[in-house]
């Protein structure tokens, strides 16, 4: 029914347009005892859930702790062979003659 | 246990370790119906609103303790309904990558395509209206308009004054009469 041809909310049926499935409340209810039935899960303490994790994380820092000074310094030592190696080539890679020429050539323009 | 048990005999049964679990299920019996029409307003889908009731009483089984009387059962209950209402509709938004903006739409949709929808035409126009308001307006629409709840009990379940609630539920009603009118 509208007044001046327009709808208004008060003259609608207020009936909800949702159906639901046959006796769904008396199911809701014993689904919720049910669920409730079931023993609550015990807490565990943050160390002991994770005991095994923080033991092995510990062992690690520990390896870490040591191993790390001996990594630099055989990270040093590459570095000097690297250098050594570099140096290898480069000799393997100049004629002699050349090298003595330009030696000369450089003290000459000093 | 007494079906006709009082609130406040309620109370103290689900106080109580050895009665709890019994008091509870009284507790489900009594507000589930009244729960679920407040949530399904909201989610609109049956499934959804299955699990946000579900939800909803495992949340006020787990803070039983914590309840002390204060506010009336029923209060409490709707409270946790509503915030686990409001929890899935930004799950859902998240999760389907929607916009607030794109929300009513999607609503809308879903709503259609549900089994248990069973509305004529008039009726799927006024829950299409329904959706375009904001989250907190649709719910004091709904519990005004189809629940008919008074403002000062509106009031004690959303903590918002009753003016607020009139003026809110004013604007919703002109809104949705404009949209319905709007062929």
């Amino acid at each position: 029914m509208k007044t001046n041809n327009k709808i208004q909310l008060d003259q609608l049926d207020k009936s909800m347009p949702f159906k639901m499935p046959e006796n769904y409340f008396e199911q809701f209810a014993a689904n919720m005892s049910g669920q409730l039935n079931r023993p609550a899960s015990k807490r565990v303490p943050f160390f002991t859930h994770y005991r095994n994790y923080i033991y092995a994380a510990a062992v690690f820092l520990l390896l870490a702790a040591i191993a790390f000074p001996i990594y630099q310094k055989m990270q040093g030592n590459s570095d000097i062979m690297l250098a050594e190696d570099y140096k290898a080539y480069i000799a393997s890679e100049i004629d002699e003659d050349e090298l003595i020429e330009y030696v000369a050539v450089a003290n000459y323009e000093e | 246990m007494n079906a006709s048990l009082t609130e406040q005999e309620l109370i103290v049964l689900l106080q109580n370790d050895k009665h709890r679990h019994k008091a509870f299920s009284q507790l489900v019996e009594r507000n589930s119906q009244s729960l679920y029409w407040a949530i399904r307003k909201m989610v609109l889908c049956h499934d959804d609103a299955n699990d946000v009731l579900q939800n909803t009483f495992i949340k006020a089984w787990n803070a039983l303790e914590s309840f002390r009387g204060e506010a009336k059962i029923y209060t409490w209950l709707y409270r946790i309904a509503i915030n686990e209402s409001y929890t899935f509709l930004k799950k859902q938004r998240s999760e389907n990558k929607i916009s607030m903006d794109d929300e009513a739409s999607f609503l809308a949709q879903k709503m259609e395509a549900d089994t248990y929808f069973d509305g004529d035409e008039i009726q799927l126009k006024l829950q299409k209206a329904i959706l375009t308001l904001p989250e907190k307006q649709r719910l004091v629409f709904n519990m005004k308009y189809f629940d008919e709840l008074k403002y000062e009990e509106m009031e004690e379940i959303l903590g918002t004054s009753v003016g607020a609630l009139k003026a809110s539920y004013h604007i919703a009603v002109k809104k949705i009469e404009a949209y319905i009118n709007n062929d």
